[in-house]
């Protein structure tokens, strides 16, 4: 179960002569995970997302949502997906149909419609006043939560996001990551497209890095420190940099509390690392005196 | 980007060389022509002359075709409706349509005056820059006293070459949203109406912010719109005088036969 991709690979048409988009991409998300896919622009991301829920198909290989092939339209609702710069899809006349369209699609009409319609608000924090305004004459923030309500209202089992938090401002960015962490827990799989990773670390379990159509790594945000790749967050750098001081540290780490915890061993460690110090030296200068 | 039809096709042919304005009056010209023509020995002979044409320009032949090919559905629906909505001798007699002789005369007349009005206008774009055209069409315009409706010709001149600038991320945008509305369980095929809607609105939205981006960005660059000199003035040549000539004398000849 959950979204399985086998072996998939896929080049835009009329561009077969160059390099695929996406080259032999194997993965699996399991059902109510939160997973980050991470890579430069143009390493593949956003064409690897189009094929979870069927907007693209594979040239080659296999995508499944739990066990559905992806041409099937329940595929559709099972995983919601919200595009880059998701302020723009909006085109109905109140803040209602907007967040009812989607439901509506899918055959849900009267009293059901409705609740879905007021969970999704809520879910987003937007209070009910808004419910009547047209969708253009809120700010784009606001835009973008009617648009992830918009998904919302599909109940999907996954939901995949493409830079969710581009454009929003630092506090936006928090708020959000945080509605996301409260969707997560009611059991909905999450994957997060970002290059942004330190924002999003702290709430995964599970990195994808991508590279040039390819996969790289595939583990939990520890291993992916662990594993040395780059960017690194700011957490792990500072780690590293003390790290390279003489301290030893853990430096997979991206959360502040648990930061703090290892720098408060570095004052434990202090006074026995400075003994070992001074022994390592006079070992050096008698190793040199001998040569 | 993959070829796609009405492309500019790199050349230097004696058609390539033309000035823009000569191959735009051709253009007007052979298509009154081609609207006009009721016989098939006319027709014979504008196809003959956009062949000759082709060849000249040694454009691929295969190229120009296929900017036929989007609008070969409409062209065959056009051919079918007058092979059996025209009233006459039937060709065989079938219960509820029945295709005659006259249809499919009118039919193919129609089809082949679409087919050529497009290839004609293939031709044009592909031996001439899209900034020819603009300069062309600016140059032609520029005697009309525009400037008494608030325009002068050097503003639709540039507003001719930004819509054609900004046409392919136009067509991105529209693929974006569309993506986006079918990941909300629009279904195209069961709700035309309202998938047109769903993609129309957020684009034309788009669009206009877009414009409104670009005009704020000239703008900042003093962009005034006033009137400007050109590097390389239009200037007509012998050559110019002469493919007008000739252009005249085979327009003479179609309209006496």
């Amino acid at each position: 179960m959950g979204i399985k991709v086998e072996n998939l690979s896929y080049s835009y048409s009329g561009n077969r002569k160059g390099k695929p988009a996406l080259e032999n991409v194997s993965l699996e998300i399991a059902k109510g995970e939160f997973a980050v896919i991470s890579g430069a622009a143009g390493a593949g991301k956003s064409t690897l997302i189009k094929h979870f829920n069927g907007i693209l198909h594979p040239e080659n290989g296999r995508v499944t949502v739990d066990g559905l092939e992806t041409r099937t339209r329940e595929v559709r609702r099972k995983v919601g997906m919200l595009f880059q710069h998701s302020q723009n899809q909006l085109f109905e006349e109140t803040v209602y149909r907007e967040v009812a369209f989607g439901p509506s699609n899918f055959g849900i009409r009267g009293e059901e419609l409705d609740k879905r319609v007021h969970e999704a608000l809520s879910l987003v924090h937007l209070d009910a006043g808004t419910l009547d305004r047209s969708p253009f004459s809120l700010s784009g923030g606001e835009k973008r939560r009617v648009a992830l309500a918009g998904i919302l209202a599909l109940r999907p089992a996954y939901l995949v996001l493409d830079e969710p938090t581009a454009g929003l401002d630092p506090e936006g960015r928090a708020k959000l990551l945080v509605r996301l962490q409260n969707i997560h827990e009611k059991g909905v799989g999450i994957v997060v497209v970002s290059h942004n990773l330190e924002e999003v670390l702290p709430f995964t379990q599970k990195v994808i890095s991508m590279e040039e159509g390819r996969i790289m790594f595939t583990g939990s945000p520890e291993e992916y420190l662990r594993a040395g790749y780059s960017p690194v967050p700011p957490l792990a750098r500072l780690m590293k940099e003390l790290n390279k001081k003489g301290a030893s540290l853990r430096e997979d780490i991206f959360t502040a509390e648990e930061a703090l915890k290892e720098l408060q061993k570095l004052r434990q460690e202090k006074p026995e690392r400075d003994r070992e110090k001074s022994e390592k030296g006079a070992a050096e200068t008698e190793a040199q005196d001998n040569a | 980007m993959p070829e796609t039809a009405f492309n500019y096709v790199y050349g230097n042919s004696l058609l390539h060389r033309l000035d823009p304005r000569t191959k735009l009056a051709a253009v007007m010209c052979l298509s009154i022509l081609v609207f006009r023509e009721e016989s098939f020995t006319g027709m014979g002979l504008l196809i003959a002359y956009f062949l000759l044409l082709t060849w000249i320009s040694g454009v691929r032949l295969s190229f120009l075709l296929g900017s036929v090919r989007p609008l070969l559905f409409f062209i065959f629906f056009i051919f079918c409706f007058q092979l059996f909505a025209t009233k006459g001798t039937p060709i065989i007699p079938l219960p509820v349509l029945t295709p005659t002789y006259e249809g499919l005369r009118l039919g193919t007349l129609l089809a082949l005056r679409f087919g050529l009005l497009l290839l004609y206008a293939a031709l044009l774009t592909a031996s001439t820059l899209p900034s020819q055209i603009t300069n062309g069409i600016e140059r032609i315009l520029r005697p009309l006293p525009l400037r008494f409706l608030g325009v002068t010709s050097f503003d639709l001149a540039t507003m001719m070459s930004l819509s054609i600038r900004f046409l392919p991320s136009f067509l991105e945008n529209a693929a974006t949203i569309r993506a986006a509305q079918l990941a909300r369980g629009l279904d195209l095929r069961h709700d035309l109406r309202r998938g047109t809607t769903a993609i129309a609105v957020p684009l034309i939205r788009r669009s206009i912010l877009s414009a409104e981006e670009v005009t704020e960005a000239m703008e900042s660059r003093c962009y005034q719109g006033q009137y400007r000199t050109s590097l390389h003035e239009l200037r007509m040549q012998k050559l110019d005088w002469t493919a007008l000539l000739g252009l005249g004398a085979f327009s003479l000849f179609i309209f006496l036969l």
